[in-house]
């Protein structure tokens, strides 16, 4: 454990680590560039991109599961949980089925946006009370049915297609970091930044959050508009995160459940360690997963799964032998 | 109570009984539908490639049933549709008593036993390369005794092929000066033709060289950079979903300015996809449109 005022140490140790991945990600991939030749080539430009979306998607996905892990109490939440993947999905496959192109690249990333946004406002409206607030329980109840219903529809619309569509929704939903805009890395930047700046400013809040409702409204926490709040910025991270990259799943689970391990559950230094921690994670992930098979690329999804899932056990069975001897 | 623990034991097995009997007896009724045989060759196709074959072949008559799918030519309009992709109706399909049903690269044969049962044939088709699609049209032949029209088709192709290779000499150039093709299959992730698939050898036969010829599987997807180190002079963007394909803008792809055909102008989504996707006769036409493209433009400025 990190003692209290060290935190600082804590930081430069992630953060270079973080530029190490980075330099990391950026000599390697699917073509070996001899050292001269390196800043003239498209191919570094094509890197850098993909290096600052693995930043930011990762830091954006772990932040998220932060924040709904503190939200609905649930060591379980990540941040597909209350239904914004299957409806960013759906939107996605709706654009590809109808083969729509109106912004062109930009299509389909706006179309899962959209979808993400749809599924935010149904799981708000129907868990809303009639004065106004917002139970946890009846939260992650809607969200987990209306993530069901937009998945089931998504699975219907999978089921008519025909080849060509069904090859490209399949794999789009496998999640990729290919990124080719300049402009779309942008958007998604600008969402993930000032969510996390806001996160952070409220860090605060979600520790009183943890203690339960009655307990932070008698702690003196405006609950209910903390509640909107969170919901909606990390709602809206995981939509932009899931619009530019397909579905990615277990870091926004592994990510915060591995960082409280070594920091300890005060949400002041959980929120910046785990946006460390996921983007370093996640750049380390797509290194290997543009490596591995090169010149194929395994699909980030399968890649955080395979690995995420044994080093988060590691972790786990290395604290119970220190508290259980 | 006695009467409980009767029905506990007698439901199941009458259940179970049932579930075992019902097979035969539904057998027996469709055995009945077979006999019913009509004078005129009855085809059902459930796949767009074969549909086309048999509407070359002139056996656009004997097509009863088809897929979704099947658009070409114009007269499928006015034919019955028996199922899209992923699960044809086997209820339609008997309802139309077919005498032969074809597929192509089906696996699935499970999924036509009742047809089998039913007594009408099954023809399955590998198609995997250009001699397979004459194959195809010879087995065709065979089962439709139509082998003459086959064999008319298959010749039609060939000469295609042939006066392809007399127009554009590339045969003359060797395998290192051809021109190097990228054929993009979709964008996210990036997609293209690997050294399985039947376009390999399409483009292979319009004079190019395909860049992912030695990545092995059929539609492999690959790293972007690794298209910026092949450098391709020709880009083919040819979607399975076409409506996409022409708001694609190569050029605005970050690092991909430096690759020549880019440089030069040459990405091209004006191929229709069904001449490049379809194995089918008209892959022909997609070999001439193509080579067209890699070879027309110098065989315009040089006269020889």
């Amino acid at each position: 454990m990190i003692p209290p005022n060290r935190d600082w140490l804590l930081y430069i140790v992630l953060t270079m680590t973080l530029a190490g991945a980075c330099i990391v990600a950026l000599l390697t991939g699917a073509v070996h560039i001899p050292f001269d030749q390196m800043l003239q080539s498209g191919i570094i430009r094509l890197r850098i991109a993909r290096i600052l979306l693995a930043v930011l998607s990762g830091a954006a996905l772990s932040v998220a599961g932060v924040i709904f892990q503190a939200l609905l109490r649930n060591p379980l939440a990540e941040p597909y949980v209350l239904g914004v993947s299957s409806g960013a999905g759906l939107g996605a496959v709706i654009s590809i089925l109808l083969g729509l192109a109106f912004v062109g690249i930009w299509t389909i990333p706006l179309m899962a946006f959209a979808g993400a946004i749809v599924t935010i406002i149904t799981v708000y409206a129907l868990a809303r009370e009639a004065d106004g607030s917002v139970p946890v329980h009846t939260l992650l109840l809607s969200g987990v049915i209306i993530g069901a219903v937009m998945g089931s529809i998504l699975r219907f619309i999978i089921s008519i297609s025909s080849a060509g569509d069904l090859h490209n929704e399949t794999w789009w939903l496998l999640g990729s970091l290919q990124i080719f805009d300049w402009n779309l890395l942008r958007a998604v930047a600008v969402v993930v930044i000032a969510c996390l700046a806001v996160t952070l400013a409220f860090a605060r809040d979600l520790n009183v959050m943890t203690l339960g409702e009655e307990p932070a409204v008698h702690l003196g926490l405006p609950v209910e508009r903390t509640k909107k709040l969170f919901f909606i910025i990390a709602s809206f991270m995981t939509g932009a995160t899931v619009a530019a990259c397909g579905l990615i799943g277990f870091v926004g689970l592994i990510v915060p459940h591995s960082v409280r391990l070594v920091v300890g559950p005060d949400h002041r230094r959980l929120i910046p360690a785990s946006a460390l921690a996921g983007a370093i994670f996640m750049v380390l992930v797509d290194c290997l997963a543009r490596v591995v098979l090169s010149p194929r690329e395994i699909p980030i999804g399968v890649m955080t799964a395979f690995l995420g899932g044994p080093f988060f056990l590691y972790l786990l069975r290395r604290r119970k032998r220190r508290y259980w001897g | 109570m006695k009467a409980n623990s009767f029905l506990i034991v007698l439901v199941p097995v009458v259940l179970l009984t049932a579930v075992f009997l019902m097979p035969d007896a539904i057998y027996k009724k469709t055995e009945k539908i077979a006999e019913i045989k009509s004078e005129k060759l009855r085809i059902v196709s459930l796949a767009p490639s074969v549909t086309e074959m048999l509407f070359s072949m002139g056996l656009g008559d004997a097509v009863v049933g088809i897929t979704d799918y099947c658009d070409y030519p114009p007269q499928t309009k006015n034919i019955q549709h028996v199922g899209g992709f992923a699960m044809p109706n086997i209820e339609k399909i008997l309802k139309l008593h077919p005498d032969l049903v074809i597929t192509a690269d089906d696996k699935r044969r499970e999924i036509l036993r009742p047809l089998e049962q039913s007594g009408i044939r099954i023809l399955n088709l590998t198609i995997k390369s250009f001699e397979d699609i004459f194959k195809a049209f010879r087995q065709i032949g065979q089962a439709t005794n139509h082998i003459p029209q086959a064999q008319t088709i298959i010749n039609r192709m060939q000469e295609d092929l042939k006066s392809l290779v007399q127009k554009y000499h590339f045969n003359d150039i060797p395998n290192s000066q051809r021109p190097k093709v990228f054929m993009e299959i979709w964008h996210d992730p990036v997609t293209t033709v690997g050294r399985s698939s039947i376009i390999n050898e399409l483009i292979q036969l319009a004079g190019g060289v395909n860049v992912a010829q030695d990545v092995s599987g059929m539609y492999p997807n690959i790293s972007p950079e690794k298209v910026i180190e092949w450098k391709p002079d020709v880009i083919i963007v040819c979607y399975m979903t076409p409506k996409q394909q022409n708001k694609m803008q190569m050029g605005s792809r970050i690092g991909w300015q430096d690759i020549p055909a880019v440089i030069n102008n040459r990405a091209y989504s004006d191929i229709p996809r069904d001449l490049i996707l379809r194995p089918g006769p008209r892959m022909v036409d997609g070999v001439r449109m193509l080579a067209e493209h890699l070879y027309g433009h110098q065989y315009h400025d040089t006269p020889k």
